[in-house]
């Protein structure tokens, strides 16, 4: 389990849609804000490798002192973005495509309105074991 | 080569490094350059860059070249070393500090928007004291020895003429032992090509003694190693500089001190001739000269093949030498270090190809005698001097990339040059447009020491913006990140211009915790600087911080109210986010003609009330038009729609508040903001906006309307409902324009409704749903009167059955009177109104009988229109002051929650108003709690026709203990009489919680002389019997039977019981409560269509002696259909089985056995006579009867039997055939068909398949056959 | 005489044409969405949907008993066992439970234990009191009425609201009598 993870959503236009601090560390108050530059700053990142590879899953793409964020960029160019100071990288990839399923999910609801906030509490549930699982 | 300054490195590199003068002035030189307010040095500075010094120059290997571009550097020896840690630090953070003031001014601005920023060029925006600190960067690491850049290529030693023997102080100025530590450690070579220089002021008189000393000194030092230099030449100041050329490189300088006071043109043009000459003569032939030397030295120690191993074993050899011994290993008589000269030489004289061969060379070696230093500093030149030939990029990064690491890997003492080396890369990397590794570097280089990582962030973030494609969020990342740095070194100015231009890519973002910090902290900025309204602007954006967590919230709402009382002015904020005003659950009442008594009443259904009124209020179109056209006199057409509210009467509105935060917040005067515009002429709305802006503020009383106030306390994350209130004072038009509210006593939310929003909803909403106009809009017309009514001691929670008398008190508050009132009650069974006769009776004594029956028919009649409206006296006016009362009776007719529901329909005196009716609507919901459960069964009685026996089972299922009073049957054609008293049933006369009871009564029709009509169940003697057939007992009693109509009682005769208790009231000396159950329509018809009774003389005492017995037996037959039908006995002699079976008489009955049997003592079991059997009896008379017997009938048929001998006989076999005339095809829709089919099922017959109208049953000592005929069956009967 | 009624829709759904149920449940989810931006209202759009069903139900009704050969039922039980095991087998791919019989048999309770028009389906706050499914109960009652029995269908349990199940209660109110249009003797 990483002591820091901070798991976001970000929809296709740079909106985040969920997001969920999922490190074991207690979090801390500024600890909040500075992951949210940090991943709103690797969207840069994410934005010129996207179109580069195919591959969704971009593994530590940016990195800040020791935090490093890898990406999961949907055929929709919806991004889940992780922030994380472990190195396990597999595990991380596992992370992001069973929650990719989870999200498909949410996507086919026909309530959920496209690129508005996730609040389902049932998804929430669900990542945060998942990152328990493989973060 | 391309114009070698065409990039910021090359142009930095240019004039850093550049060769090095020593300066060795005697005190009265300086004292004399001083009188222009110049040193030396300064004097000398101006002119020491050449632009196009033409010298021609030779490499090492002879090829001749011209150097256009020459800069010197003049350093007083005593500043040649390394400058102190600390100072340096000073210094830097001083140009910082003036950069942010001089920034001061558009600090203020609004940033300018990204996109103008991304696509300006780089000097519009990029702060331009970034070169200036930089360059103080580089500096601040000049002089190491492990460079030859830095160190002096020669030594200037200037003696002013006014000095006494000019000679010897030449001497001793060099050997003076203040000599830079550079030269004394041996790190260069002492012996320096020196220039000596006399220099004569012109004042001090004229120039013969000046020469004089100048001969003297040729013929000591040499011809041509001496100059001589005049200043001072003006006399009295005011020259024209123009340009004062000093002025550029002393910026800090105050022009009063002008510079260069006493120098004139002819002083200038010798000083600017004098540095030529000495860099064109001296300086640098001697330099081309030493770089000649050295190379010869190095090629014939290093070059060619046998030198590289003789290298190569030598180090091999001093490879156990030990490290720490780097620091002095290296002497200028090193050839390390000469070969280092010798490439820094060239470096400055552009001869890159050799610098670039010189430290390939030496690179190798410092690397192998691990001496790190050296290493990073030649990997360093070596990387400037590919950058500077021009080719292959890749090797110069790496090259500066490795010098860099290398430094970071010394530590400390590196690290100054790893940030020097660290710009130069970065400079290279955007020379060749690669701003994102650029940023990358510069960020690398930002250290622990934080206000130098602040600016290098700083830069870094530039780069990012330049970088192609544009990385914005990047951009404002770093830029947050130095913002940090500046603001942790207290550079306020700096941070906010960090924050600032961040803004410009977090504006609008949705990323909340980013936007809360940027606002937040530049919001407390700003408060710091003391610019508090701009301070408000940012804090405004992060009250609204619900995803925060709580003590963050507390943080930023603390931070919040303390700005906002500091900037000390009141704020009107529109859709202030704090409290979110919920703008869904706006609810408007208006009370147009109708009226509500309380607030429950306001939310029932429109519909209901007008189910309600349909029948008393003038039908609802017309009512409209009646006060439409009214209002259509005297109102512009468009306001004829508009909703309708009465002057003097208060508008409510109802209003959400939900607070974000998780902690409470206090909002105080929340009111409404209404506008007012009289009728005629048509309202300007501005001016009566800003009039009531004013009202909307500060609830002045004015004379248009009046607003409620309320103060709500909001907790984490709590949502209340205000209730606000307008009152309009008189007739106009009143607009709800929104809400408002104080956050703190001066920050002032409002919030405007769209009426096309709230029309929307209210539409969909409850009221008001037909009306399709602006909901806000309301027409205040000319106040009318209103009633207020309640009704007196309405209970909440009653048991059922509970009998009790109200009173509803109608009240008039205007002196205008109202009359012609009506009044509709929706639930009859609940409340019916008493006649106002019996206000001052006394309850429930008037419920008692009174021989005399007077009003009787009044009570009845007002039972007869029930379902109608009930109409008051038509005298009743109601006038002020005085109020109306009407008694109710009220019956908790069935448990559960009830609401009742009742409007009083009035109408006002005069004609003048723009209504002429109203109604007052009241809505009181009861919970009624189960009392008493009465069930009555009713089986005809054995032993007699028209008679039968009634079980009434009691169960209390309330909570308190219930007593019985009275049991009745309603109406008079039913007498009841108790089977056995009451008291051995229940010895105590109540009944406990959850006791049941049952009783036994007999009933039967009554005779019409006088009707028995009520049982006193009472404990003790006969107490005051209710009158069931008066009011309200009888009004009650007959809703119960509408709502207890079953389907099928139109066939049947039934009876209605009602059985009356009462329940000690809670307090003494009051009268027992009054509880009355219904019971309606219990059929007493009997299962069978026919049945009959077979009856006689029970004993008989005879003499057998002289004759037989004849006994006459009685027969008599019912029938209780609608059809008239035929029935046949037959009577059999002799018995089928001998039978006989003292004390089983149930075949003198019929076999439907009611459970009530055991209890009724069969007639003959008194005397059961137990003989031995006889010989059998013999019928005698005809064997056969025919009786045709009428629908409802009764008939009697006298049979005969004889018998021989005393004994018991069982008279029991005889037939009985009866068929139904003409009931035929219908028999399949009669009740009582089926339920004949049923029960004869039920008891055992089966059904002939051959005769499907035939039942036969075998009894045991009965044989009876049942046959039922009708036309269908078509039999010959 | 009991009429040979198939007791369940396999059969018949064996040979139906099928569609992507993915595709059935966006289409129908579609819907759905389309009415709540429409009418703003949760009641309205229950109110749509139920109509809707009643309208689908009362054509869907004739293509059952011609698909099926389901003779006419002798009682409101066994019209119920139809419905449950044949018509949702038949339309819905899933077999309904009859159950909670009251005791003078004319209400019921159709319990479907999967459902697949909620795949995927997670009710937000905002429809809160939205019964997804009502399309269901308005066929249901259309596809009665047209077998002249008036009936009344609420939802008990929905699984969108955290129920495990759901249930349908079918309420007889009446039965109208289908008479014979000419005279038994000529």
């Amino acid at each position: 389990m990483a002591s820091t993870a901070c798991f976001m959503i970000i929809s296709k236009n740079d909106i985040p849609i969920y997001e969920a601090e999922v490190g074991s560390a207690l979090k801390k108050e500024e600890a909040a804000h500075q992951h949210q530059f940090i991943l709103h700053a690797a969207l840069d990142v994410v934005q010129d490798l996207a179109w580069t590879t195919s591959a969704m899953f971009l593994k530590s793409i940016d990195r800040f002192n020791d935090l490093v964020v890898s990406v999961y960029v949907t055929a929709g160019h919806t991004r889940l973005m992780l922030l994380h100071d472990s190195r396990n990288d597999d595990g991380i990839k596992s992370f992001f495509q069973e929650v990719h399923e989870l999200y498909i999910k949410i996507l086919l609801n026909p309530l959920y309105l496209p690129g508005s906030r996730v609040t389902s509490s049932h998804f929430d549930t669900k990542v945060r074991a998942l990152a328990r699982k493989y973060i | 080569m391309a114009d070698p300054a065409y990039s910021a490195l090359r142009k930095m590199l240019l004039d850093e490094i550049t060769p090095v003068v020593m300066v060795l002035p005697t005190p009265l030189v300086e004292e004399r350059c001083q009188k222009n307010g110049l040193s030396f040095v300064q004097m000398l500075t101006p002119f020491c860059v050449f632009n196009n010094i033409d010298v021609p120059v030779r490499t090492a290997s002879d090829q001749p070249y011209r150097l256009q571009k020459f800069k010197l550097r003049m350093v007083y020896a005593s500043d040649v070393r390394q400058p102190n840690v600390e100072v340096t630090k000073e210094r830097l953070k001083q140009v910082i500090t003036d950069a942010g003031n001089i920034e001061d001014s558009d600090l203020y601005l609004e940033p300018s928007s990204i996109e103008t920023i991304s696509t300006s060029s780089q000097p519009d925006f990029v702060p331009t004291w970034f070169q200036f600190f930089n360059k103080e960067f580089v500096r601040s690491v000049s002089f190491s020895d492990h460079e030859a850049f830095d160190h002096p290529v020669a030594c200037l030693l200037v003696v002013s003429s006014n000095d006494k023997d000019p000679i010897n102080k030449f001497v001793d100025l060099f050997n003076m032992n203040q000599l830079p530590p550079l030269l004394n450690e041996g790190a260069m070579d002492p012996k320096i090509p020196k220039v000596f220089v006399l220099l004569h002021d012109n004042q001090d008189g004229s120039s013969e003694r000046a020469s004089k000393i100048l001969a003297e000194m040729r013929n000591t030092f040499g011809a041509n190693d001496c100059r001589l230099l005049c200043i001072n030449s003006l006399q009295d100041g005011a020259p024209a500089h123009e340009p004062n050329p000093w002025e550029f490189y002393m910026p800090n300088a105050s022009p009063d001190q002008n510079l260069g006071r006493l120098l004139n043109k002819e002083d200038v043009d010798e000083l600017r001739d004098f540095v030529r000459d000495v860099s064109s003569k001296d300086i640098i032939p001697n330099m081309e000269q030493r770089i000649r030397v050295l190379n010869q030295q190095v090629s014939a120690t290093r070059k060619g093949f046998r030198n590289q191993i003789k290298n190569l074993w030598w180090r091999k050899g001093k490879e156990d030498a030990p490290e720490n011994q780097t620091v002095n290993m290296y002497t200028f008589s090193s050839i390390e270090s000469q070969i280092r000269v010798l490439g820094d030489y060239a470096f400055m004289l552009r001869d890159y190809e050799l610098a670039l061969s010189n430290y390939r060379l030496l690179s190798t070696d410092y690397k192998l005698d691990k001496a790190w230093k050296r290493y990073a500093g030649v990997q360093e030149m070596m990387g400037l001097t590919y950058f500077m030939l021009n080719q292959s990029k890749k090797d110069a990064e790496y090259c500066m990339e490795n010098a860099f690491t290398t430094y970071l890997r010394i530590g400390t003492s590196g690290k100054g040059n790893a940030t020097r080396c660290g710009l130069w890369w970065v400079e290279m990397l955007k020379a060749t447009g690669q701003y994102k590794e650029a940023a990358g570097v510069y960020f690398r280089i930002s250290g622990e020491e934080p206000l130098h990582s602040a600016v290098m962030l700083e830069q870094a973030s530039y780069c990012y913006l330049l970088a192609k494609p544009i990385m914005l969020r990047k951009y404002g990342f770093h830029l947050i990140l130095s913002g940090d740095l500046y603001n942790k070194c207290d550079q306020i100015k700096h941070a906010i211009r960090a924050y600032r231009n961040a803004l410009s890519v977090f504006k609008g973002t949705t990323w909340s915790h980013i936007r809360d910090h940027v606002h937040f902290h530049i919001g407390q900025w700003y408060a710091s600087l003391g610019r508090f309204d701009v301070a408000m602007k940012h804090m405004l954006e992060i009250v609204a911080c619900s995803h925060q967590s709580q003590p963050m919230q507390e943080l930023f709402m603390k931070n919040f109210f303390q700005i906002l009382q500091k900037t000390g002015k009141t704020y009107k904020i529109p859709r202030l986010q704090l409290p979110i005003v919920n703008i869904s659950s706006l609810n408007i009442v208006s009370e147009d003609h109708r009226t509500y008594g309380s607030p429950a009443a306001v939310s029932v259904k429109e519909s209901i009330w007008q189910h309600l009124e349909e029948e008393m209020v003038p039908s609802l179109t017309n009512a409209k038009t009646t006060w439409l056209d009214l209002q259509s006199k005297l109102l512009p057409n468009k306001l004829k729609q508009s909703n309708v509210c009465v002057a003097g009467e208060a508008l409510k509105v109802e209003i959400a508040f939900k607070n974000p935060l998780q902690l409470s917040i206090p909002i105080s005067s929340v009111t409404l903001m209404c506008e007012y515009s009289p009728n005629e002429p048509q309202p300007d709305a501005s001016s009566s906006a800003n009039q009531t802006v004013e009202d909307g503020k500060t609830n002045s009383d004015t004379s248009f309307f009046t607003l409620s106030e309320v103060d709500i306390t909001l907790e984490g994350g709590e949502t209340t409902l205000a209730e606000l209130s307008v009152v309009p004072r008189i007739e106009g038009r009143l607009k709800v324009t929104g809400v408002s509210w104080k956050l703190s006593d001066s920050m002032i939310g409002y919030y405007n409704f769209e009426p096309d929003l709230i029309k929307k909803r209210i539409s969909k909403g409850r009221r008001k749903a037909k009306q399709t106009t602006n909901k806000l809009e309301f027409l205040v017309i000319k106040s009318l009167p209103r009633l207020e009514g309640i009704i007196n001691n309405l209970p909440t929670t009653v048991y059922a059955g509970n009998l009790q008398r109200l009173s509803l008190q109608l009240k008039n508050s205007s002196d205008i009177p109202v009359k012609n009132l009506k009044m509709k009650i929706s639930h009859p069974r609940f409340l019916n109104i008493g006649n106002p006769e019996t206000v001052n009776v006394d309850f429930p004594a008037c419920l008692e009988k009174q021989k005399t029956s007077s009003n009787k028919d009044k009570d009845i009649d007002t039972t007869k229109k029930s379902e109608s409206v009930f109409h008051f006296p038509e005298d009743t006016v109601i006038h002020k002051e005085n109020t109306f009362v009407l008694p109710l009776w009220f019956r908790a007719a069935t448990p559960g929650n009830v609401s009742l529901y009742l409007t009083v329909y009035y109408e006002v005196e005069d004609k003048s108003t723009a209504m002429r009716y109203r109604t007052l609507r009241t809505h009181h919901i009861l919970e009624v709690l189960p009392s008493l459960d009465v069930s009555f069964n009713i089986s005809p009685c054995p032993s007699k026709l028209q008679e039968y026996i009634v079980r009434m089972d009691v169960i209390n299922k309330g909570l308190k203990s219930l007593k019985l009073r009275q049991l009745s049957s309603v109406g008079s054609e039913w007498q009841i009489s108790l089977i056995e008293s009451i008291q051995d049933l229940i010895p105590s006369g109540n009944l406990v919680p959850g006791q049941a009871l049952s009783a036994f009564l007999k009933l039967k029709i009554a005779n019409k002389t006088e009707t028995e009509t009520d049982v006193w169940l009472g404990h003790g003697g006969g107490g005051a019997v209710f009158d069931t057939r008066r009011a309200p007992l009888v009004n009650f009693h007959h809703y119960e039977q509408l709502s207890q109509k079953t389907s099928r009682q139109e066939h049947e005769s039934t009876v209605d019981f009602m059985l009356i208790s009462e329940m000690e009231s809670e307090t003494e000396n009051q009268p027992p409560q009054i509880f009355s159950h219904h019971a309606c329509h219990c059929s007493v018809s009997t299962k069978r269509p026919i049945w009959w009774l077979l009856d006689g003389p029970k004993i008989i005492h005879y003499n057998f002696t002289n004759s037989l017995c004849e006994t006459k037996l009685k027969m008599t037959i019912h029938n209780s259909s609608s059809f008239p039908s035929s029935i046949t006995i037959n009577t059999f002699d002799s018995p089928p089985g001998t039978s006989i079976s003292s004390g089983n008489k149930v075949g003198w009955h019929d076999m439907s056995s009611t459970p009530s049997e055991p209890r009724v003592p069969p007639p003959e079991s008194a005397k059961a006579v137990v003989l031995e059997s006889v010989p059998p009896f013999i019928w005698t008379g005809s064997s056969t009867t025919h009786v045709k017997l009428g629908p409802n009938s009764t008939t009697e048929v006298w049979l005969l039997v004889t018998t021989f001998a005393p004994g018991t006989y069982d008279l029991s076999n005889y037939s009985l055939h009866w068929s139904l005339v003409g009931c035929g095809d219908v028999r399949e829709k009669e009740g009582w068909y089926l339920e004949f089919d049923n029960f004869m099922k039920k008891s055992g017959f089966r059904r002939r398949e051959v005769d499907r109208g035939c039942y036969v049953k075998n009894l045991r000592s009965f044989y009876i056959i049942l046959e039922l005929k009708g036309d269908v069956v078509g039999s010959d009967t | 005489m009991a009429p040979a009624v198939p007791r369940s829709g396999d059969a018949i759904f064996a040979n139906v044409e099928r569609v992507n149920a993915e595709l059935f449940t966006l289409t129908y989810g579609a819907i759905v969405r389309q009415l709540l931006t429409d009418l703003e209202e949760v009641e309205e759009v229950n109110k749509q949907l139920d109509q809707m069903g009643y309208n689908i139900g009362i054509r869907l009704i004739d293509e059952f008993l011609a698909k099926s050969n389901v003779t006419r039922c002798v009682d409101f039980r066994e019209t119920a066992e139809v419905i449950a095991k044949v018509g949702f087998k038949m339309f819905l791919g899933v077999t309904a439970s009859v159950t909670n019989w009251d005791n003078e048999g004319t209400c019921c309770s159709l319990i479907l234990e999967d459902n697949p028009l909620v795949d995927f389906v997670e009710l937000p706050d905002t429809c809160q009191g939205l019964y997804y499914c009502n399309i269901l109960s308005g066929v249901v009652r259309g596809a009665l009425e047209m077998v002249s029995m008036k009936t009344e269908i609420t939802w008990i349990r929905d699984m969108l609201r955290g129920d495990d199940a759901f249930e349908l209660q079918v309420k007889l109110l009446k039965q109208v009598p289908e008479e014979y249009p000419y005279k038994d003797d000529e």
